[in-house]
């Protein structure tokens, strides 16, 4: 009796191929789905074969390149720890809450997931922009401009990528369901210890693989960025805004960055595929 | 009184309104077709659900007073619950998940460990405790995770603990010997307990009063056996089914109070002179018009009551001869429509009911 557990397995796979003689599918379909993958594998490939490998550490440890890469990781670093610490209690209201209303903030929240980034990091900018609605206050009360600052690259990277946290973390909590939190009620557990002592730890599956995939969009973001942070060394530049700039001065150093953030993805696809992208995407 | 519970919840196109209880150390079983309301029932005393009016005491406690805007939370209630799921914490190993509850309470870890290591040596047959105390419940079959959800369930020290079929979604194998740790953990260990099942033998075996709901009114409330051995609605008739002899334990069967011995099988260890009764399905009853003789069966003189068509049988139902024992009333006997033409016998006819003793299971029943 283990079909409790929490995580949605995968569905168990006939093991016995051999014999299988289960319904099939039209044998056509073999022909788009294999150009469908080429779209996706040969790129990549076209980076391996473009890389000019033996200059390959000399341009990845360029001071650009390591700058962005420090500020890349810093930025996406602090953006996921700001996605789980507002978008973690934000899932457990879409998921638990019961006030009307509820589909609507969704929908909200599912924003960013569709708008293109340069209209995000647009809005962002005349949001918190020195002219802004809330940019005017914060210069007049404080003095503080966001806009074109290492701040600002956190805000635009924390608005992209704040769903794929909340949507994940949301379908962990929905399968979880409340049924643990009940029985812990029965045992005498406040909701608060209820909250810390099982259902937390009943969705740290699902949080750590939202997370992953948070910390992959923020590493990939770019349109938000670039609208709301420019553009500036050291400061705003991230990877992904270096491989825009080098591509047209030294295609080299571009596609070593490229193959760079491949890596990261490689790495992001591994530790947070399997139950991260179901249902998500 | 542990339990007193009156109340009345509407929905659209459902309405309970009962009333029950139970004394302390008493264990009430409820009785009822599905939709009876047995869910909402469970979910008004443990606090889930809030009805319309009404009030609920557990342990002299009011937990619910609707007219008096009392509504104590699940979690300030005292009421455990054992559902058919087990429902174990998967991340937590049988330990951590039976030293929740008294954790929650505020009992220091060291101790609340002890005391679900103690409690699981209980649960748990002989040295199971020891390979599974630190396992998760994804590495335990059903019926330990079962066995030790149970544990959980008492480790608090609950005035009441719910029963919700908690044998239902076990196997054939693991169920009876769930059935008479239950029996020993509640009954034995005076748990105050509602037990809500499907199966007769459950309440039988665990319950020492039952009310049969139906369609959110009890419809028939009393001691089990009485209940049960004179099912007076048609739904307590459907799920009791079964022939009920009560009596006591010797030998290798059943004394009846008029002295005579009804041979079977024990299920579960029964002491001698302890309150039992022996449990066989009418099919397994043979119908004779004379006394039969020389065969190892358990024979004895009724008089015929009604005669009851059922789908392809005949359901031939006893009452006693002037004289005979009275214990007889209502046993019924499932035979074939030929062998009742056979038989040519009307309601009033003497006649000889006969069970093989293989066919018959004694249970200790509460007393």
């Amino acid at each position: 009796m283990t079909t409790h557990a929490p995580r949605t397995r995968r569905p168990a796979r006939s093991v016995d191929s051999r014999h299988d003689a289960a319904v099939g599918f039209p044998r056509w379909l073999w022909v788009p789905a294999a150009f469908a993958f080429a779209l996706i594998a040969l790129p990549v490939l076209g980076l391996l074969l473009k890389a000019d490998w033996p200059r390959m550490p000399e341009l990845l440890l360029s001071d650009a390149a390591l700058d962005a890469l420090r500020l890349s990781l810093i930025t996406a670093a602090i953006s996921t720890l700001l996605c789980i610490l507002l978008g973690g209690p934000l899932a457990v209201i879409l998921a638990r809450g019961r006030m009307r209303g509820l589909r609507t903030l969704r929908s909200v929240v599912l924003l960013p997931l569709v708008l293109p980034p340069v209209v995000g990091g647009l809005a962002l900018l005349f949001l918190v922009g020195r002219t802004g609605l809330v940019g005017r206050g914060l210069d007049l009360a404080f003095g503080i401009t966001v806009p074109f600052t290492t701040a600002a690259v956190v805000l635009a990277q924390t608005f992209v990528a704040l769903p794929f946290l909340v949507v994940s973390l949301e379908g962990a909590l929905r399968t979880a369901g409340r049924r643990y939190e009940a029985v812990a009620a029965t045992l005498g557990a406040s909701p608060g210890l209820a909250f810390r002592r099982v259902t937390v730890p009943l969705v740290l599956p699902g949080l750590a693989s939202g997370s992953v995939l948070a910390f992959a969009r923020c590493m990939g973001e770019f349109g938000a960025t670039i609208a709301f942070a420019g553009s500036l060394q050291g400061t705003t530049r991230t990877l992904p805004l270096l491989v825009y700039l080098e591509r047209e001065t030294d295609v080299a150093g571009a596609v070593a960055l490229s193959l760079l953030l491949v890596v990261v993805a490689m790495i992001v696809i591994v530790l947070g595929r399997p139950r991260g992208t179901e249902g998500l995407l | 009184m542990s339990l007193a519970a009156r109340f009345r919840l509407d929905r659209p196109a459902f309405s309970i309104d009962v009333d029950l209880s139970a004394e302390a150390g008493e264990v009430l079983a409820v009785l009822g077709p599905n939709g009876a309301g047995k869910s909402t029932l469970l979910g008004v005393l443990s606090g889930l659900l809030r009805p319309d009016s009404g009030v609920v005491r557990v342990a002299d406690r009011v937990v619910t007073d609707v007219e008096g805007g009392v509504f104590v939370p699940a979690h300030r209630r005292g009421v455990g619950l054992l559902a058919q799921q087990a429902l174990l914490f998967p991340h937590l190993t049988a330990v951590g998940n039976v030293a929740f509850g008294p954790r929650a309470q505020g009992v220091p870890r060291r101790e609340a460990e002890a005391r679900a290591r103690a409690l699981l040596a209980d649960v748990l047959p002989n040295g199971a405790s020891e390979t599974l105390a630190d396992r998760k419940p994804a590495q335990m079959s059903g019926g330990q995770q079962q066995r030790v959800a149970l544990a959980r369930a008492i480790a608090p020290g609950p005035g009441l603990l719910l029963l919700d079929e908690p044998l239902a979604a076990l196997d054939v194998d693991a169920a009876p010997a769930m059935r008479s740790l239950l029996r020993r953990m509640i009954r034995d260990g005076k748990q105050t307990a509602v037990l809500v099942t499907h199966s007769a033998l459950d309440a039988l075996v665990l319950a020492d009063r039952v009310v049969v709901l139906t369609a959110g009114r009890v419809v028939e409330r009393g001691p089990t056996r009485e209940v049960l051995g004179r099912p007076r609605s048609a739904f307590t008739a459907r799920i009791a089914g079964l022939d009920l002899v009560p009596g006591v334990r010797e030998g290798d069967g059943l004394r009846t109070s008029d002295g005579a011995l009804v041979s079977g099988r024990a299920s579960g260890e029964i002491a001698a002179g302890d309150d039992a009764v022996a449990v066989f399905p009418p099919s397994a009853v043979s119908v004779f018009a004379d006394e039969p003789h020389g065969s190892p069966r358990n024979v004895v003189a009724v008089r015929l009551a009604a005669i009851e068509p059922r789908g392809d049988v005949v359901r031939l139902r006893a009452a006693p001869r002037t004289g005979g024992p009275d214990w007889v009333d209502g046993l019924a006997a499932d035979v074939t429509p030929a062998a009742v033409a056979d038989l040519g016998v009307e309601p009033g006819s003497d006649l000889w009911f006969s069970v093989k003793a293989t066919e018959v299971e004694i249970h200790a029943v509460p007393v």
